[in-house]
């Protein structure tokens, strides 16, 4: 399924990426938050934030510029969906939630 | 110089006004980084502990965590770096495993362990370094704020150390075949014949600015720290936070002129494939330097193809065990073979090889084993593994790294493969006997094997073929159930690096004709 930007709000981003997290982290919590700290707790490490950040451009089928790809983005699931969504929005690009499917 | 902390001391007083550390945006002299040595000094040494105590420092990389290993060697203490992201449970376990008296941690563990409800019973204080509210801990353990703290002394050399040679300086951590994690003791000779050696053949010189990638709980650090010290140079402490990310890193080579890089081959490889390191991104990078795993020869020829003829690239080998026992200088001609060769001895140690019967060599094939100063005295309360790692001959003291290597014509040396199921993931060594283990420990399985699919450390995953128990599965019903308490459990005891991708099941695991699990076979089975 492919949404619009007009259409998505900002809950669709947020379930996308704990999905996203959720499968390529190695390590991910049964209670995993939107405040859960990602990077202090282990839960994302450098190959997984190289894989969801790969994921993340499939889905929306455009690169994500290196200055979003930093520390503060990854600190929280919030703060990822913040910076997704506003990209997202910012380019008027969709977003292909169901990418994980394809991916075994 | 026989103690480790006399390192630090020398530029104290060389260069007292030059920039020692660099930490996220905060800068200190090396004047400054002595008052700050000796107020954590003057708070250990009022706790009255015993010389050769354990300090553990559970913290992220800050500036306050460097002077509080500087002030523990300062008052003859050991100090003991872990890495705060492993499970609360594998922290408690070193802590007890190394009785440890005090514990260092920083605002992210302090909230973190309050929620605790037991500590291990050698904990005697809790020193928490960025909390602004008191530390609180359901414990005995007496609890202090550094904030709060009101030192006597800023003097550095109020406190002169004792302890030197081979009297231990820190305990490093690393995986376990048996289940436990292994303490390796380093003393403060051993220690010191690995820098001093560094400092001979790198000739570091004073102007230099070394980049800190690697966690401080991680042997690459000790050259980062101890050689900048000791060339009175300046050390930019890269936060666990920013170090996952490679453009960042790269931008930060270039802006801040480093000159000595000392990191993994996937680092390296992460930096060029996902920062763009390359040429115009590091003028003033003098070397560097890999070791922790293998630099797969494909990318290893990448990297030459742009480093200028004044750029250096070593490959340092050796395990924690007796930090680098040999190195290779990689010139843009050399001849690979399947893989870079892992060199010569360095000055401070003997590398030969051990064959079957045996009988130490220094042509043909064999175990690598390792014999000099730079050799541990041993793993801490292991002595059955002692026995089987460590042993005396021709009038020395031997290490068995488990690494099969030879020695070619030339008398350099090459790896050939593994002894037993160590891996090497990003730079972490992983028994999978330890994943085995903790597995087994769940009752949920009859057989279990750990198998690393892959062919490097960024592309493998550790994979976990299970035989699961019968009576588990009618119990919860489900395999998917089981496999999820499998993996509750091995979050609960194993940092991230060590936990496995993938949990298949198997009706039973093959056997070789020796009548052993045959990894190769699930291997070839794929995922």
């Amino acid at each position: 399924m492919k949404l619009r930007e007009s259409v998505i709000d900002k809950s669709i981003v947020q379930n996308f990426l704990v999905d996203a997290v959720r499968k390529f982290s190695p390590y991910c919590p049964g209670d995993l938050s939107m405040a859960t700290p990602l990077i202090r707790t282990g839960i994302v490490d450098s190959l997984t934030i190289m894989e969801v950040t790969k994921y993340i451009e499939s889905c929306i089928n455009t690169s994500l510029p290196v200055a979003k790809i930093n520390r503060e983005s990854f600190r929280t699931l919030e703060a990822l969906s913040d910076m997704l969504f506003d990209f997202i929005k910012e380019h008027n690009l969709d977003l292909d939630i169901d990418g994980l499917k394809g991916m075994g | 110089m026989d103690n480790l902390g006399q390192v630090l001391e020398r530029s104290i007083n060389l260069y007292p006004d030059d920039v020692a550390l660099i930490c996220s945006g905060e800068q200190v002299t090396y004047a400054q980084l002595g008052e700050r040595v000796a107020q954590f000094a003057s708070y250990f040494s009022g706790l009255g502990l015993n010389k050769g105590d354990s300090v553990a420092i559970a913290s992220f990389k800050s500036i306050d965590v460097v002077s509080v290993m500087q002030a523990a060697l300062r008052v003859d203490l050991v100090y003991v770096s872990l890495d705060p992201r492993f499970p609360p449970e594998r922290l408690k376990e070193l802590i007890r495993d190394a009785a440890v008296s005090v514990v260092v941690l920083d605002e992210f563990l302090s909230q973190e362990w309050s929620k605790l409800e037991f500590l291990p019973d050698c904990i005697q204080y809790a020193l928490t370094l960025h909390d602004e509210k008191k530390l609180e801990i359901k414990s005995d353990v007496k609890c202090h704020n550094f904030k709060e703290i009101n030192s006597d002394s800023n003097d550095y050399k109020r406190f002169v150390p004792q302890r030197k040679g081979e009297d231990l300086a820190y305990l490093l951590y690393t995986s376990g075949s048996t289940g436990k994690p292994k303490g390796v003791r380093i003393t403060h000779d051993n220690a010191l014949a690995f820098v001093e050696w560094a400092a001979s053949e790198f000739e570091f010189s004073q102007d230099e600015h070394f980049l800190n990638h690697a966690q401080l709980s991680f042997d690459l650090s000790v050259l980062d720290l101890y050689n900048a010290f000791l060339a009175g140079a300046r050390v930019t402490l890269l936060p666990e936070d920013d170090a996952m990310f490679f453009s960042y890193v790269v931008n930060l080579i270039r802006d801040d002129q480093i000159t000595n890089l000392y990191m993994v081959p996937s680092g390296i490889i992460g930096l060029m494939d996902k920062g763009a390191l390359m040429k115009e991104a590091m003028p003033k990078l003098k070397r560097i330097l890999f070791a922790g795993e293998k630099f797969p020869v494909t990318r290893l020829k990448a990297l030459l193809d742009w480093v200028e003829p004044n750029q250096e690239v070593y490959n340092l080998y050796g395990p924690i065990e007796t930090n680098v026992c040999t190195f290779s200088k990689i010139k843009t001609d050399i001849v690979f073979r399947s893989e870079c060769p892992i060199g010569e001895a360095i000055s401070n140690a003997q590398v030969a090889l051990r064959q079957d019967n045996g009988i130490i060599s220094y042509d043909g094939e064999g175990e690598i084993v390792v014999s000099g100063r730079c050799v541990s005295p041993g793993y801490l309360n292991s002595p059955i593994l002692n026995k089987s790692k460590f042993f005396l001959q021709d009038n020395h003291r031997w290490y068995c790294t488990g690494d099969y290597g030879y020695f070619d014509k030339n008398k350099v040396l090459w790896l050939k493969g593994r002894k037993d199921n160590l891996i090497k993931i990003r730079g972490y060594r992983i028994e999978l006997d330890e994943i085995e283990s903790h597995v087994q420990d769940t009752e949920l399985v009859d057989d279990v094997v750990a198998v690393f699919h892959g062919s490097n450390s960024e592309s493998g995953a550790i994979v976990l073929w299970c035989v699961f128990n019968q009576q588990a599965l009618d119990s919860y019903g489900s395999i998917d159930i089981v496999v999820n308490l499998i993996r509750q459990k091995l979050k609960s005891v194993l940092p991230h690096f060590m936990l496995p991708k993938l949990i298949k099941s198997v009706k039973e695991l093959p056997k070789t004709n020796r009548g052993k699990v045959d990894r190769l076979k699930l291997k070839e089975r794929g995922i």
